[in-house]
């Protein structure tokens, strides 16, 4: 079931299941943990305030950004008030 | 794979799927093992993703891996994020699947088992991952955008304004039915009531525990909250058997109803972080946990399917719902085969999150296969069940009785086997006092459910504790669809209804929120209603309309499909779309003209609305109806549900003569094909290569 990707790493704020930054070593027990929680957390739609915080350092150096609080009610408003997220 | 291998090898699926469909077709009064029905779906999945999906992704779409997708020219860290595609399955997967693809088969196996499979495993391959497929790449060609928006833009603004009203109106149809079936399973059952009730104070706690004590600990607050699951399961055990306790939560179906109304009320005004999004979190786990058991369950028991493969109710005489397997069992089972409701997912947040443009095939085709393959395991653990215990948990008590004896008698003359004394046993060992005439579906999955799961683990003593698990689970899905589809249906109706009066448009206007959320729920709650007092059940009458309404969405769907392909200059290709467009409107058009024209009461709506009027007219009352002031009622809501078919109807109508207009423009020739995708962006060195 593979499908032809494209060559190379992921950009900014990409999210990975496995194999994100290798350079820093990342390969301890509690990374592991880290990494998978990440990938649950995306799964069941939990907002990421790290990955909005990393793009928003990345791509929009010296513009505000939201605290943790504001980050996370504005996702959820998001997420309940239109059709397209949940199915019978 | 070297070429004549691979040649070699798809033969070989090919030819295994195909002969396990004939071997099931083919044989007669024996009983037929799961393993031939999963080995058909399966191989016929792996056959249909390679090839016919190759013809979407290359030959209609021309997938490219080096052109930018919108999670990556307009990734904002919120809404758009380029995501790993398997965590983008994941996440579509725990979207799309619900209680449709559990419910719908279990219905639909009044036909036999052999119907419903086959509809699932062609339906999904040729039309619902089709569907899926299409959308989820026309939304990542135009930036993501919802099903609505495109179908404005690309067919026009009146199939755009139909396509959001008859959204609204599935969405009224379909929470009222799904809230008939927890209220069917719960009605009268304190273990039941306790257990699904108590996962709201659940939510509660959970909500509480990520605002106050650890903030955004989302994965802690939900283990917190899977532990709660197991102690609910267990309290509600105990209140069963106690004798003061019980009879408090002992709950009729009536009342339940009421609860069920408020309970929706209630979460689309509260806060969203104090009960919608804790209920969700929760669901996800506990749905994709499921789905794995329930896998796990049929693959190691592999349980022979006790179902003959067709059965006498195909002539339309079936106790569970009313009409002949044309048109019934294709509106039954809508979800695992093809739903319209995927199509607003893959023009949701599924399309903002791709990585890499060809992802869309594993993640739209493929997602929709898995759900399939969910569908397939559902009618498996219904079929566990003897045709006797089917059909007395699935009929209702206007048809079988109220005692197992009555309905033995009355399943005898259907050519049945019921053993009333067995039946009791059975009923007394999931830990019920009534088991008979649970219609609805999720009574009759979760006994089979708990055969097999009682088989793997626990042996026949754990009975009860299954059987109320997976009622649990069914319910917690349901109410996660409902609380958050109350929600949803708010906001939708604000936006609508801001054109007659302005301030009700306004989110942060606290009375326009409790009148639109009040309005909303009366609106789904006059329909389950009168399904909770309906004689016949009320599944009956909501199953069948909810199925025509998610048809009639997934007909809007191709239709867009259909334009699209066409206006790309590849109408060649058209028949992709136009192959279950053409078979999806001649069934809705046929289940909505029999459901309001059948002079057969038990079918057409009209039909029972005037029995009823001439029987009163006569001074008598109709059978099962205890005054004329309740026959009245019963005449209004028949003529109300006549019109919501028909209006169903009406608006598969404009958006088809407003497509086809369009197509006609193009394929004539008097309109160029213009594509209107956001222009090709190639991948560059600095977009993170």
């Amino acid at each position: 079931m593979s499908s032809a990707r494209g060559p190379g790493t992921p950009g900014p704020g990409t999210v990975h299941g496995q194999g994100a930054p290798l350079d820093a070593g990342h390969f301890g027990l509690a990374d592991q943990v880290r990494r998978i929680a990440k990938v649950v957390r995306t799964i069941i739609g939990a907002p990421d305030y790290d990955r909005y915080l990393q793009h928003a350092r990345e791509c929009h150096p010296g513009q505000p950004v939201m605290s943790r609080e504001e980050f996370a009610k504005n996702r959820l408003e998001a997420r309940y008030s239109q059709p397209g997220n949940r199915c019978c | 794979m070297p070429k004549p291998l691979s040649i070699l090898v798809w033969t070989l699926v090919s030819l295994t799927g195909a002969g396990s469909l004939a071997f099931m077709a083919l044989q007669r009064g024996e009983q037929v093992s799961a393993a031939w029905l999963i080995t058909a779906a399966v191989c016929t999945y792996l056959v249909a993703y390679r090839f016919y999906s190759r013809i979407i992704a290359a030959n209609v779409f021309a997938l490219d891996a080096m052109r930018k997708t919108p999670a990556e020219r307009l990734n904002d860290g919120r809404d758009y994020v380029p995501t790993n595609r398997w965590i983008v399955f994941g996440h579509h997967f725990a979207a799309i699947a619900g209680p449709g693809p559990l419910v719908g088969p279990t219905l639909a196996a009044q036909f036999g088992f052999l119907p419903g499979a086959i509809w699932i495993i062609v339906g999904v391959a040729l039309g619902g991952a089709v569907q899926d497929f299409v959308i989820l790449c026309s939304s990542v060609r135009r930036n993501g955008k919802s099903l609505g928006q495109m179908a404005k833009e690309e067919i026009g603004p009146v199939a755009g304004f139909t396509a959001l009203i008859a959204v609204l109106g599935i969405m009224i149809v379909l929470i009222a039915v799904l809230a008939l079936v927890v209220v069917n399973a719960l009605g009268e059952s304190p273990w039941g009531v306790v257990t699904v009730g108590l996962t709201i104070p659940i939510a509660l706690i959970m909500g509480g525990y990520m605002r106050w004590i650890r903030p955004h600990r989302v994965l802690e607050a939900t283990a917190i909250g899977l532990v709660l699951l197991v102690v609910a399961l267990y309290v509600g055990r105990g209140v069963s058997e106690s004798a003061t306790l019980a009879p408090m939560f002992t709950l009729s179906r009536a009342s339940l109803a009421i609860w069920i109304m408020v309970y929706g009320f209630a979460a689309s005004v509260l806060p969203v972080w104090l009960l919608l999004a804790p209920r969700d979190y929760l669901s996800a786990f506990v749905k994709i946990g499921v789905v794995v058991a329930l896998a796990a369950g049929v693959l190691i028991v592999l349980p022979p399917l006790q179902m003959p493969a067709v059965t006498q109710f195909i002539d339309g005489t079936g106790p569970v719902f009313a009409g002949k397997l044309f048109p019934f069992c294709f509106i039954t089972i809508a979800c695992g085969a093809i739903s319209g409701f995927h199509s607003l997912i893959s023009s949701g947040t599924t399309p903002k999150l791709l990585e890499r443009e060809p992802d869309a095939r594993f993640i739209g085709y493929g997602g929709m296969l898995t759900e399939s393959l969910v569908a397939i395991l559902a009618l498996i653990a219904a079929c566990v069940l003897t045709p006797g215990e089917y059909f007395a948990i699935n009929s209702p008590a206007g048809i079988i009785g109220t005692t197992p004896e009555s309905a033995a008698e009355v399943i005898r003359n259907w050519g049945f086997v019921l053993d009333p004394e067995a039946f009791r046993q059975l009923t007394s060992n999931i830990g019920e006092e009534r088991l008979l005439s649970r219609t609805g579906g999720a009574p009759s999955l979760a006994v089979g459910m708990a055969h097999l799961f009682s088989n793997v683990l626990g042996g026949p003593t754990a009975l009860a504790l299954w059987y109320h698990f997976a009622i649990m689970f069914e319910a917690l899905f349901i109410l996660t669809t409902l609380d958050a589809g109350t929600r949803v249906g708010r906001f939708m109706l604000q936006d609508l209804l801001k054109h007659a009066w302005a301030p009700l448009g306004k989110v942060s206007w606290y009375p326009g929120v409790i009148i639109t959320s009040a309005l909303f729920v009366l609106m789904w709650g006059y329909f389950l209603y009168q399904g909770v007092i309906d004689p016949l059940g009320g599944i009956n009458t909501l199953w069948p309309l909810f199925g025509i309404a998610n048809q009639l969405l997934a007909a809007v769907a191709l239709c867009l499909g259909t334009t699209i392909i066409i206006k790309m200059g590849k109408a060649k290709y058209a028949f992709l779309t136009l192959l279950p467009l053409s078979w999806l409107v001649t069934v809705t058009m046929t289940a909505g003209y029999q459901k309001i024209f059948s002079p057969d009461p038990k079918l057409g709506f009209l039909a029972r609305a005037n029995l009823y009027d001439s029987t009163l007219a006569a001074g008598n009352l109709p059978a099962g109806i205890p005054s004329a002031e309740v026959a009245q009622r019963f005449i209004f809501n028949d003529r109300v549900d006549a019109a919501v078919a028909a209006f169903f109807m009406v608006s598969v109508i404009i958006i088809l003569a407003d497509s086809a207009k369009e197509w006609w423009k193009v394929v004539s020739g008097r309109m160029a094909p213009v594509s209107t995708e956001h222009p090709f962006e190639p991948r560059t060195a600095e977009a993170g290569d």
